[in-house]
């Protein structure tokens, strides 16, 4: 990957859909006439190039404001909606959990509707694949604890991190159009700036330039170079579906492209409303031929809506001793293909397509955070 | 210059620049520091949040046009009516303040 491409996408890295493709070609229309102003001074492209990309600033400082403008007001209406599903009789509750065996560390799991699907961030999912929630003062006690330098101001506005054998401050900011709304228990939405959403922390993690992981299940641990925390303890379980799906959410949105089915209006999300999807699901267990148990997979399929093709992303599932996976879908006989290529190609019918992913359980590398399952090594028993 | 007071200042300084027509971002970049003889060094990427963010509440309009020089489309963005009304409001608001700082200045006793 050149420094350009590489530069564009943590640019864009928050971002999705329509606003993805506006801010990356606008990005890459200053790269170009930039280097080409200093080429005009004597510089060789390289040279050029360089310094435009200095000019620039730190990409992760652009994703984090766009992540400002567009991300979160789309959060803020997700959450309108289960709200919304909260005041038709669901509850909303706030679950604790325990990092590094000492500090408790809050977090609020949107599980307002247990088992219900909801729609979030574009993808209709279980609502407990959904919103995570880290509470601000208590990640930062653990992380001192753990010699990162953590800065904040009064109002958590800003909050920066600074990890051991890292040259690179990631720096959250909260402006007031991305304040984080938090769910709590019979009050519905709160403006609370304590709160920052697990998927903004992963998202911005990956800059540091150390290896990140996330590993383990039951006790899921998060891995920055020689740091590690939880955000869990056997006290005060995490839901791992919803951390998964928190860290996961990009790195799919990434290598699935949810606009490349829309061919009329690319930039434009898929239809994922009832009216559009078989709502039918039925449980499928899929037997792996590969011996590795307790591995986490994502099962995103094509489906055949109304209109048009429409994208499932499944729970995120982890397999069990036997090699064994249980999804929901809507397909029938679903029909594994062995690339994205193949996932998205137009010439053949694509009905019934599916690809299941394997995590590799490493964040830091792009390419590196999915491996797909040949559809040689699956079946599907029912 | 303090970087928090240009950040405060951002969208005043990016709706005074565009007030008059329409530009793209580096355009608008280079048009700050040409207008102030460098006094405003933006970081640039930062600009751009600040003019998606006023996109998106109506006071600016952006659209991809051909490039004067050619090569990839450049997104320019343009004040709407509801953004020449914020500015207005903008301006008054920081020279009320500006002359509020002043007036606080206590005039240098003149010696005899």
């Amino acid at each position: 990957m050149t420094d350009r491409e590489r530069y564009l996408k943590l640019a864009t890295w928050s971002l999705w859909g329509q606003q993805k493709k506006i801010v990356r070609m606008e990005l890459e229309a200053h790269i170009e006439h930039k280097v080409w102003k200093y080429q005009m001074r004597g510089y060789n492209h390289t040279e050029a190039l360089e310094k435009t990309l200095a000019d620039l600033g730190q990409p992760h400082i652009i994703s984090a404001g766009m992540t400002g403008v567009y991300t979160m007001p789309n959060l803020i209406r997700r959450i309108g909606l289960i709200v919304l599903l909260s005041s038709l009789g669901l509850t909303a509750f706030n679950a604790g959990a325990q990092v590094s065996g000492t500090t408790r560390l809050p977090i609020i799991q949107c599980l307002s509707s247990l088992g219900k699907e909801v729609t979030v961030f574009g993808f209709k999912v279980q609502c407990e694949t959904g919103l995570l929630w880290i509470n601000k003062p208590s990640l930062k006690t653990t992380l001192e604890a753990l010699d990162v330098q953590v800065t904040t101001n009064k109002d958590w506005s800003k909050f920066q991190l600074l990890f051991p054998n890292s040259s690179t401050p990631i720096e959250f900011r909260f402006n007031d159009r991305s304040e984080v709304f938090s769910v709590a228990p019979n009050k519905g939405i709160l403006i609370d700036p304590e709160y920052m959403s697990a998927q903004m922390l992963f998202t911005n993690l990956q800059f540091t330039g150390l290896p990140m992981t996330l590993t383990d299940w039951e006790l899921p641990t998060i891995s920055v170079g020689n740091i590690k925390f939880q955000l869990s303890s056997q006290k005060t379980p995490i839901n791992s579906k919803t951390l998964y799906f928190s860290a996961l959410y990009s790195p799919i949105q990434d290598i699935m492209p949810i606009n490349a089915i829309n061919k009329n209006k690319p930039w434009l999300m898929p239809n994922l409303t009832p009216a559009g999807l078989e709502t039918t699901l039925s449980t499928k267990k899929i037997k792996l031929s590969r011996d590795q148990p307790n591995q986490v997979y994502v099962l995103i399929t094509r489906e055949a809506g109304t209109n048009k093709d429409a994208l499932r992303l499944h729970q995120i599932q982890v397999s069990n001793a036997n090699q064994e996976i249980e999804f929901q879908t809507g397909l029938q006989a679903p029909r594994f293909v062995e690339s994205i290529k193949k996932f998205y190609d137009e010439k053949s019918d694509s009905t019934n397509r599916a690809v299941l992913l394997q995590f590799t359980g490493r964040l830091d590398q792009y390419k590196e955070v999915f491996e797909i399952v040949p559809p040689s090594e699956i079946q599907v028993l029912q | 210059m303090d970087a928090n007071l240009l950040k405060g200042n951002l969208d005043l300084i990016l709706l005074t620049i565009l007030e008059h027509g329409e530009m793209y971002g580096l355009e608008i970049i280079e048009e700050a520091n040409q207008r102030t003889n460098g006094y405003f060094e933006f970081k640039e990427g930062s600009v751009y949040p600040a003019l998606h963010r006023l996109t998106v509440q109506g006071y600016l309009e952006a659209n991809f046009k051909p490039s004067p020089r050619g090569g990839m489309p450049s997104r320019y963005y343009t004040i709407t009516d509801h953004g020449k009304k914020n500015l207005i409001q903008k301006q008054a608001e920081f020279d009320q303040f500006s002359q509020a700082v002043k007036g606080l200045r206590l005039e240098p006793k003149t010696q005899s």
